[in-house]
């Protein structure tokens, strides 16, 4: 079965909720949703704050820098496509949470460095940059030289 | 909540195995094994059919409805539910069935939980919002990859290692050489756990449980019925349940389940001391290891002196997952989760065979479900049972 799915890079099947967040990302900026009346940031884009339940929420840009909270070397990945570039080649994808200096938690990819040179607490800056075989970007991290 | 007038009376389990070997073709193949599972828990109880007025189906990797499944069973109900809290849904199904007794509504009710695969099976499970959009663009690797960050979190923030964890899976395999249901039965080393190939760093293949094909059902009842049929009903005496803990914290301790905010509720009427055992939902080794810190059987960070301290198998001092838990006696969808709620029934009935704790008198039985963004896990339930 899953030799016959086709290994298209997973793309995110946008919402209203978090088009406009995709389509900054497009233009090489990281925005958090922001609460208008609270002030609460947060990432994963929402209907709502989950501090306050208001629905009058903006964009803030961020400073897209941060240290790794937590990672994994992920040497079986879910969807096809990532698979196939792990079994080609056999380095596994670094995934991490990373928490951005503006206190709020991040999960995405660290590239530009192998597993074993990256540790919790590492600074990390993100970058932006089309998912593979796709003309779209998604952000990722780089360790901070 | 201090629970009064509900029983447990009867459970059924079919034996754990790979789907592969039966070639079934038919999306409705699960039909025989449910019905198998609830006509063993209700001659295991000593009930009839037309006895039961409530049913309760698990939906984890079970797509069909639960009133349609009991028209095919033949059940003519007065309470039906569909449970979807992930691997918690057998916990939160039991505590569902106890309200709808404790209020009157119904006298019996049957809780069943099945996964069975068929050649072809296309049902990959329910869209996610954050999966989908924020986790699989990134290489995600499923639950061993959302446990893999929570486990390396663990390791770093409070020095837990590798033996430790490994000590939970080995003693869960000597637990399951004596479980006629268990998939694996063949003892694990230490070695062979540390060494086990990497799926997603740290968790290892010995960290993961086996997909595999099987069902399971328990009966409640009310304490009349019960009185009816047992001389030694076992009483659901405390249960609580946390969705979504610390869902509005920006960044979330990932080392932190829902439990941790549930202690005092739970153990308000027994006290912890009282456990003889507990069934701790095992899809991973650092998910037990954070339960028994989060319902406070040690301090926080402290789980791996805790498992350094005490011999969780059958012959120790705090038997954990007695016939093998979900890591060696596989994992069924949702029947899973449902193995924790048999067996610890099984055990307060003294009807665990070779696997039988010397004292067994009061029993823990937990539930985690479904995968967060960055918080590690939505559900988490937890009841307490005790034979009388």
């Amino acid at each position: 079965m899953a030799a016959q799915e086709k290994a298209v890079w997973p793309l995110p099947d946008m919402a209203s909720t978090d088009k406009p967040f995709w389509e900054e990302v497009q233009k090489d900026k990281l925005v958090l949703q922001k609460c208008n009346d609270c002030g609460r940031l947060q990432y994963l884009p929402r209907p709502v704050c989950v501090n306050c339940f208001s629905r009058n929420l903006g964009w803030q840009e961020s400073s897209g820098t941060g240290s790794i909270y937590s990672l994994t070397g992920i040497a079986v990945p879910r969807a096809p496509a990532s698979r196939k570039q792990v079994e080609e080649t056999g380095i596994p994808i670094i995934y991490a949470a990373i928490d951005l200096d503006e206190g709020v938690r991040v999960i995405s990819e660290v590239i530009g460095s192998k597993p074993e040179e990256v540790k919790l607490g590492d600074r990390v800056k993100v970058c932006f940059e089309e998912a593979p075989g796709t003309d779209f970007k998604l952000l990722r991290f780089q360790i901070e030289k | 909540m201090n629970r009064q007038g509900v029983c447990l009376v009867g459970y059924g389990e079919l034996p754990n195995h790979i789907p592969e070997a039966e070639g079934l073709t038919s999306s409705f193949s699960y039909l025989p094994f449910v019905a198998e599972a609830v006509s063993l828990a209700l001659d295991n109880a000593g009930l009839k059919k037309k006895d039961v007025n409530g049913f309760g189906l698990v939906k984890l990797n079970f797509r069909y409805d639960a009133p349609a499944v009991a028209e095919e069973l033949g059940l003519e109900l007065d309470w039906v539910q569909g449970l979807d809290s992930g691997g918690a849904s057998s916990v939160v199904s039991a505590r569902r069935a106890a309200d709808a007794i404790q209020l009157g509504q119904i006298d019996v009710a049957v809780c069943v939980a099945a996964s069975v695969r068929y050649r072809g099976d296309r049902f990959i499970g329910v869209p996610s919002y954050a999966m989908d959009n924020f986790m699989l663009p990134y290489g995600y690797g499923g639950p061993n990859s959302a446990f893999a960050l929570t486990q390396q979190r663990h390791m770093a923030q409070y020095g837990t290692t590798l033996e430790q964890l490994g000590k939970i899976a080995v003693s869960f395999r000597k637990n399951a050489e004596l479980n006629e249901n268990a998939l694996f039965r063949t003892p694990l080393t230490l070695d062979e756990y540390v060494n086990s190939r990497i799926i997603s760093d740290p968790i290892r293949l010995y960290d993961c449980v086996r997909p595999c094909t099987g069902a399971g059902a328990v009966v409640l009842a009310s304490e009349r019925i019960a009185k009816q049929i047992t001389d030694n009903p076992v009483y659901l005496v405390s249960d609580a349940e946390k969705t979504n803990y610390q869902i509005d914290a920006p960044a979330p301790d990932r080392t932190t389940t829902g439990f941790a905010a549930l202690g005092k509720e739970l153990f308000s009427t027994v006290k912890r001391e009282d456990v003889d055992f507990a069934q701790i939902y095992d899809d991973y080794p650092i998910a037990v290891l954070m339960q028994l810190e989060d319902l406070g059987f040690c301090e926080k960070g402290k789980g791996g002196q805790f498992i350094d301290q005490h011999d969780i198998t059958i012959k120790g001092d705090f038997p954990i997952n007695t016939g093998g838990g979900e890591l060696s006696a596989g994992q069924a969808g949702g029947a899973g989760g449902m193995l924790h709620v048999i067996e610890a029934v099984r055990q307060l009935k003294g009807e665990a065979g070779q696997r039988q704790l010397k004292k067994s008198e009061t029993g823990l039985v937990t539930g985690l479900g479904l995968l967060g963004f960055d918080i590690p896990i939505l559900c988490a339930a937890v009841i307490i049972l005790q034979r009388r």
